[in-house]
């Protein structure tokens, strides 16, 4: 029998505002409280609320026969404590039927995979799994990593730190012909490794409301006979949340789809399983190699990291906020500290992209500049009237 | 018309490099951490040769009655430090007794805007002391940064002794007339006539402008057809070296210039002959009006500059607590050459796309050195 394994990633950032020197303080005077709200509750409104009720509907109705996981940052979990406690409340309950799997991740969302140093990137994962176990009574087996950015040294780090599986792109390139649809395992740890497939999850994620599409109007049962199609171990459908009733509208009937998948799977020969699932049942099947200059993820066409450290402007924000970790932590402040972390949020990276064709709209989704080039400037800006902070402090201490 | 004033700026900047943070957040910063001086140095060496052969033409149109002054930046008299043959065609052109240097910002900065106005007199009184070493002489009339107009500019220069401004004739001054009186806010002030400037700086050897080939005889005759006193023209002096390069009349014109002005009955004049000659006329809108060059929104209009700018006032106040400390001069003049105004103009070009990369380099560079100087403080 084929597993079905589905996995949403629910995200917001703290976006930047647009920075002005001024006289506010903490947190808030580089993060955009009003907009970030604003744009938290409309996405709340749209799609974290209806798809939660849909998906805690079709739990119930299923009773443990429709299964999937979850991965909510650690900053979309703060904007629900701020904002908005009833998706908090939803989540729990999905927790308490035993029927979804929720996965680990960085706390901030963040680059921090990349820094050579890993000190970082070992904290925010251990901060999200002590927020998953105090919100969410949950202690996650599985860890996907922002964007699913991979390579061989993270799955070594993930192994390390206990975690029994790692969820990534299905890349082309690196899979070189080889299936998706089967687990494999890390060269170096033996970590195994679960591969998205790209193709089914893009034909929801992407292409549902895509009249050029000739397999538009996808219906539920339509997908899931393309779906039940596939005789391997399983097929891996990863998405973002925010596909259902925000990247797809309402209008699109993206819901309905969503309230008919899990009945037209099991109508099949396909039945649901989570990622810790698939690992008890399969074995992986051969070691995958992917080096540190070679790290893949799920973003644009290029399936690498391209997409937040691609032009001059993306390396040099990034080099500066890696150069200041040292200096951040002997400050000591743990605002300090916090404000460091948020600005290591991908999104900010995200929206400096410059690859304008076919991916540029994505990128500018949610992003409340208007140009990469602003993003850009705006980001600085707040790096360099942060860092004098850092070093005032500093200067105070010595 | 009954006077012509020319003034040419002479201006190389010191730009800073692609800036990477190599060294890591540490250590007092040299000039070279943000400024490639092999570089500036080379662009200095080609530029300095062509300008030793204008200043032999601008002599031998002195010989013919030609008078003039001289707009030299700061940054560009301590490149002239590297090439003293250049200085002393300078102080050849000021031993003929026809040619005024002006006073300047000795950063070609844009401090004048800057809250606290001791930075921009600081810079003034630096500029005139430069001046009097290299050339041997104490300025009388005084161009800002880009020809740079505010209200309070024309109180500090006053103050400061000054007899004369020169600053842009912009249209939000002049509303739709040529500059063509001595006007007066403070002080005597000479607007420069955009147009006809640019018609030398710009357009002289654009072989599809109308008014191609323009000939001292044609553009005396338009000047002398304007009514008024005088006539103030501004042009970069490198832009003569371009239209040298184009092989175009450029060297005929300097030197026949003067004759075909004295043909008509039109004086040249330095500015301070000018402003002493003529009555001054009162212009209202410099009491409210701001002007430079290429108009203040593509100085410090966009979201990077006014960032910039902010910044460089805080930082600013930041080292003006450490003038005790052995480092101070060290941080004060790489923090001047931070303040140059083509940083600003760069970061606006019409393009936000370069304008803004540009931005972010800049930015690096400017929090580089904030952190120094809070370290400097500890």
């Amino acid at each position: 029998m084929t597993s079905v394994c589905m996995y949403f990633q629910a995200h917001q950032p703290f976006r930047l505002r647009r920075f002005w020197p001024d006289e506010r303080s903490g947190f808030f005077r580089y993060f955009d409280e009003r907009s970030n709200k604003e744009i938290f509750e409309r996405v709340a409104q749209k799609c974290y609320i209806p798809a939660n009720k849909i998906l805690l509907g079709s739990l119930d109705d299923y009773k443990g026969e429709f299964r999937f996981s979850l991965s909510v940052t650690g900053t979309l979990l703060e904007q629900c404590e701020l904002w908005e406690k009833d998706v908090l409340e939803d989540f729990r309950q999905m927790a308490e039927t035993g029927a979804v799997e929720f996965l680990d991740e960085t706390f901030y969302h963040s680059l921090s995979s990349l820094f050579e140093d890993k000190t970082e990137f070992v904290e925010e994962i251990k901060e999200h799994r002590k927020l998953m176990f105090d919100l969410l009574g949950v202690k996650p087996q599985v860890f996907r990593n922002t964007e699913l950015l991979y390579n061989n040294t993270i799955a070594k780090l993930v192994s390390d730190l206990g975690y029994r599986a790692i969820l990534t792109e299905g890349a082309d390139h690196m899979l070189d012909g080889r299936s998706p649809n089967v687990l494999y395992k890390a060269k170096g740890s033996g970590l195994p490794i679960i591969f998205r497939n790209y193709k089914l999850s893009d034909d929801i994620g992407y292409r549902f409301s895509a009249r050029w599409w000739e397999g538009y109007p996808l219906t539920a049962e339509k997908w899931a006979s393309w779906a039940s199609g596939i005789n391997e171990d399983c097929v891996n459908i990863f998405m973002d949340y925010e596909t259902f009733g925000e990247h797809q509208w309402e209008e699109t009937g993206i819901f309905s789809f969503l309230q008919k998948l899990p009945g037209e799977v099991l109508k099949t020969r396909l039945s649901f399983s989570t990622p810790i699932e698939l690992v008890e049942k399969y074995s992986p099947v051969a070691e995958i190699d992917v080096g540190d200059f070679s790290t893949i993820s799920w973003a644009d066409m290029e399936r690498d990291t391209s997409a937040w450290l691609g032009n001059d402007m993306q390396r040099r924000c990034f080099e500066e906020i890696k150069l200041l970790e040292p200096f951040v932590r002997k400050t000591g402040d743990p605002e300090i500290l916090n404000i460091w972390k948020h600005l290591l949020t991908s999104d900010h990276y995200y929206y400096m992209c410059t690859k304008w064709l076919g991916d540029g709209d994505v990128h500018s989704y949610f992003s409340v500049h208007s140009t990469p080039f602003d993003a850009a400037v705006n980001f600085m800006a707040v790096l360099m009237d942060f860092k004098a902070q850092v070093f005032r402090k500093l200067s105070v201490i010595s | 018309m009954k006077a012509v004033c020319v003034c040419m700026g002479v201006h190389l900047p010191y730009s800073p490099k692609w800036y990477w943070p190599v060294e890591g957040f540490f250590g007092v910063p040299e000039m070279d951490r943000y400024f490639d001086r092999s570089n500036i140095f080379s662009k200095f060496l080609k530029t300095s040769r062509q300008f030793l052969r204008l200043n032999d033409l601008v002599l031998e149109s002195i010989e013919r009655g030609g008078r003039y002054s001289f707009d030299l930046s700061g940054p560009f008299l301590e490149q002239c430090r590297w090439d003293p043959e250049l200085i002393e065609s300078f102080r050849e052109l000021e031993e003929t007794g026809s040619v005024e240097f002006t006073g300047s910002c000795s950063y070609h900065s844009l401090s004048s805007l800057y809250p606290d106005p001791s930075w921009f007199k600081e810079e003034v009184i630096l500029y005139r002391e430069l001046l009097r070493e290299l050339l041997g002489i104490t300025p009388e009339t005084f161009v800002n940064t880009e020809l740079l107009y505010t209200e309070r500019v024309g109180k500090i220069l006053t103050d400061l002794g000054f007899k004369c401004l020169i600053a842009e004739g912009s249209k939000n001054l002049m509303n739709g007339y040529d500059p063509v009186h001595v006007f007066e806010n403070h002080l005597p002030i000479l607007l420069r006539h955009i147009n006809l400037s640019e018609d030398l700086e710009l357009r002289f050897s654009e072989k599809n402008w109308q008014g191609y080939p323009l000939i001292p005889e044609k553009f005396a005759d338009w000047i002398a057809s304007m009514e008024g006193d005088i006539l103030t023209l501004y042009f970069n002096y490198a832009n003569l070296c371009l239209h040298y390069r184009n092989q175009s009349m450029i060297s005929d014109f300097i030197r026949t210039f003067p004759e075909a002005l004295k043909a008509r009955g039109i004086e040249m004049l330095t500015p301070s002959e000018a402003v002493k000659k003529f009555v001054p006329v009162k212009l209202l809108t410099l009491g409210t009006g701001q002007t430079i060059r290429y108009g203040m929104h593509n100085a410090v209009g966009n979201h990077a500059q006014q960032l910039y700018l902010r910044e460089l006032v805080r930082i600013g106040e930041e080292l003006s607590t450490l003038k005790e400390n052995s480092d101070y001069q060290k941080l004060k003049q790489v923090f001047g050459y931070l303040q140059q105004s083509e940083i600003f103009f760069s970061m606006n070009p019409g393009n936000i796309r370069d304008g803004y990369e540009r931005a972010v380099n800049y930015f690096s560079i400017l929090s580089d050195f904030r952190r120094a100087v809070l370290e400097e403080g500890a």
